[in-house]
């Protein structure tokens, strides 16, 4: 007697089952079985309109079609579970109702019990607080104002973002599409391990070797790259930056700049930045900066010292040059080719720069202990196939040595502003090239500056050029002096 | 205190002695030099005496020149310095012009030097002549002097003509000139002194700010004038 009970007990169960599952097919939008005597709930954030369905408390959510539902409806049965019923089961009735409604492939939510407010569009929806929701693999945990629409999800606010392998903390203003996501702002994106910290109306794509962001506005976003090198990036209007996901990272980056600060640099403490107005690329080490940097035109490395600002200087690509390789050497195990056309090899180890091609070397004009400019002005330009060797003093300041060299003529191979008095430069005469002196002498003597450059040389001459205290003498032939404002010779001359 | 007194007195004496002698000595040597008597009424004597001048005169012609800009009297100079480029515009007189300048002061200030004859006066000769005639030319490496000045000096009936003088100085004045022109076409198109180029000179150049204006100064350490290196200057704005 008790097994027959129980065998009819499970054949009941049975029949409400089968007659619960096959309801949908019949069950059509505004079909959908709802008890008379229920009221019809208020739609908050509706505006009253639209007749709404009364829901019978004991619906079965997993018999309901919400695909032919008008938005009001879905509403309704959404609002119609008590907060106490929202418990798993009705969370992934409501996820399974919107896959099916939305045409979404893969959906997990958890509104939470927070007040909510809904909306439930032709082809959108939208929770005004959510706990949970993972559309297509895009994860936000306590949202704000979150709406699905088309396959762009969008949050006012979201406590963190999960997309692509990355996770993004803090966010205002999410808009997330397949395959990138823009953030109004965040406090962090991280993506193994990488962090970037501080965005602001980026728009990123994670991919599984890079982590691709593009910027609409001026600010400054810090980077933790996977070798666990601190950048920043200061983005403007139009500013892109990739960072590879390996060890060294790779940057690239277009109309912005990258800059490195470090603390035990060949002279102390000393930030690097590449800035480019085209696009830039960049590799380095934690500890001692920029290893090289690919530098299309218009684009710029720069070397600051925070110990003394007379070190400062720059390498600086112009408009008409091609891409140009800069590559630093801080520490003697590091090594460069510097047998290269189109790169300049900067040696804080031997002293020494190395230039070869079309590009120019920024310095401060310099006076006493002081830096006089307000910037990194023009010092010397090299033009195509022509090269120039550096060799610096211990203070990484001054050049005791300047040599240039070409490898095929042109009409002018390079110009060296030696201070803001005198410009040397290489030109091209009768088919020789020849070396010119251009002194400023209008220039009043509040505004000279020193010499950086102390003896000036070429390849394809056999004399120098010396210049100390603003003083040019050459002895080659003739012997050629060039005195500054109020040298005691001048008396010699003019009494 | 006689004592005292006694040597006071002699080293007053001996210092008027001194004074007294050293008075001999100069007067001596004063009178010896300017003593008409060094000029004797003979061919050789009066004609080295004006050749003297002539070869002053043409050297302070030099001196003059090339102090001032390759003229001897500028216009447009700044502190007596000739401006020989001034806003881009070359300024640079011509060879012939530096020739015809140099003449015209020798032939304007050789009476001077010779003092209008006043010695050939006080000796009692009489003197007749014409205004001189310079013609300066610059060589590569001198400036030759060729100056026509007929002179008859008398002394009663004795009278010594004198027509031609001339003289070379040992001043690369053209080299220099070339120099300069070079210098100055590459200052006119770039503001700059070729420097590769002047290592086919050997001069001395130095070049200065001087009032708002720049002052070239060429020595030529080879060819010296009065015991200095041979300077021309000029100035640029």
């Amino acid at each position: 007697m008790a097994k027959l009970s129980k065998v009819a007990i499970y054949l009941l169960l049975f029949v409400f089952f089968v007659n619960t599952v096959s309801a949908p097919d019949t069950v059509e939008g505004p079909q959908t079985p709802i008890s008379p005597g229920d009221s019809l709930p208020t739609i908050p954030g509706s505006g009253g309109e639209g007749p709404g369905t009364p829901i019978d408390a004991n619906t079965n959510w997993e018999t309901v079609d919400l695909s032919g539902m008008t938005s009001d409806q879905i509403y309704i049965y959404f609002d119609s579970i008590p907060d106490w019923r929202f418990d798993e089961l009705n969370q992934q009735k409501l996820a399974k109702a919107l896959k099916k409604k939305y045409n979404i492939q893969e959906l997990d939510i958890n509104v939470g019990d927070e007040n909510n407010n809904a909306e439930f569009e032709q082809d959108s929806f939208y929770f005004s607080n959510l706990d949970y929701l993972n559309v297509q693999q895009t994860i936000i945990n306590n949202g704000v104002n979150v709406k699905y629409k088309q396959g762009n999800l969008t949050a006012e606010h979201a406590d963190s973002v999960i997309k692509d392998g990355s996770i993004t903390t803090n966010v205002e203003d999410l808009n997330a599409g397949s395959q990138t996501f823009f953030l109004g702002k965040a406090d962090s994106l991280m993506s193994d391990s990488i962090t970037l910290r501080d965005l602001k109306n980026a728009t990123v794509k994670v991919k599984q070797q890079d982590i691709q962001i593009s910027f609409d506005g001026d600010y400054e976003i810090n980077i933790t790259d996977k070798s666990f090198a601190h950048t920043s990036f200061n983005a403007t209007e139009g500013s892109s930056l990739v960072i590879t996901k390996t060890i060294p990272a790779y940057y690239n980056l277009s109309n912005g700049s990258l800059s490195f600060s470090g603390i035990e640099g060949p002279y102390g403490a000393f930030t690097e930045t590449v800035q480019t107005a085209t696009n830039a690329s960049v590799y380095l080490n934690p500890s001692l900066g920029f290893i090289c940097a690919f530098l299309m035109p218009l684009s710029t490395y720069a070397f600051y010292s925070f110990e003394d600002t007379r070190r400062d200087f720059a390498i600086s690509i112009p408009q008409n040059s091609s891409q140009f390789k800069v590559c630093t050497r801080k520490d003697w195990v590091e090594k460069h080719d510097n047998n290269c056309n189109q790169c300049a090899i900067i040696d804080f180890v031997s002293k020494k720069i190395e230039m070869h091609g079309f590009v120019s070397y920024l310095r401060h004009h310099i006076k006493g202990s002081s830096v006089v400019s307000s910037s990194l002005q023009l010092f010397h330009i090299s033009l195509p196939n022509a090269s120039a060797s550096f060799t610096l003093d211990a203070g990484f300041i001054f050049i005791p040595q300047l040599r240039i060299s070409y490898t095929q003529q042109h009409p002018e191979i390079s110009r060296t502003f030696a201070s803001r008095y005198h410009t040397l430069y290489e030109r091209q005469v009768n088919n020789s090239m020849h070396r010119f002196l251009k002194t400023n002498f209008q220039l009043p003597l509040s505004e000279m500056s020193d010499n950086l450059v102390y003896t000036y040389t070429t390849n394809y001459s056999d004399f120098d050029t010396t210049i100390r205290d603003n003083v040019v003498s050459q002895k080659a032939g003739s012997k050629v002096t060039v005195l500054p404002p109020n040298h005691p010779l001048i008396k010699k001359y003019l009494p | 205190m006689k004592k005292t007194k006694a040597q006071l007195s002699i080293f007053i004496v001996l210092g008027v002695l001194i004074l007294i002698f050293l008075f001999i000595v100069f007067y001596y040597i004063y009178s010896s030099y300017a003593s008409p008597d060094r000029l004797k009424f003979e061919r050789s004597s009066i004609a080295s005496y004006m050749q003297a001048c002539v070869d002053k005169t043409s050297s302070d012609a030099l001196k003059l020149a090339g102090r001032q800009g390759l003229y001897t009297a500028p216009k447009d100079a700044l502190a007596n310095v000739s401006y020989l480029l001034k806003g881009n515009l070359n300024k640079l007189p011509s060879q012939q012009a530096i020739e015809q300048d140099l003449s015209r002061y020798v032939e304007q200030h050789l009476l001077a030097c010779l003092g209008n004859f006043a010695e050939f006066e006080q000796l009692e000769w009489s003197v007749s002549y014409e205004q001189p005639k310079a013609s300066a030319s610059m060589n590569l490496n001198d400036v030759s002097f060729s100056v026509s000045f007929p002179v008859n000096v008398k002394q009663q009936d004795l009278t010594i003509s004198l027509n031609q003088f001339s003289v070379k100085q040992d001043i690369r004045l053209l080299y220099l000139y070339r120099i300069i022109e070079k210098m100055l076409a590459t200052l006119q198109a770039e503001q700059a002194i070729d420097l590769t180029d002047m290592t086919n000179y050997n001069i001395n150049l130095t070049v200065f700010p001087y009032q708002n204006a720049s002052v070239y100064a060429l020595e030529d350490p080879e060819h010296m004038i009065s015991g200095k290196p041979y300077l021309v200057m000029f100035a640029v704005k």
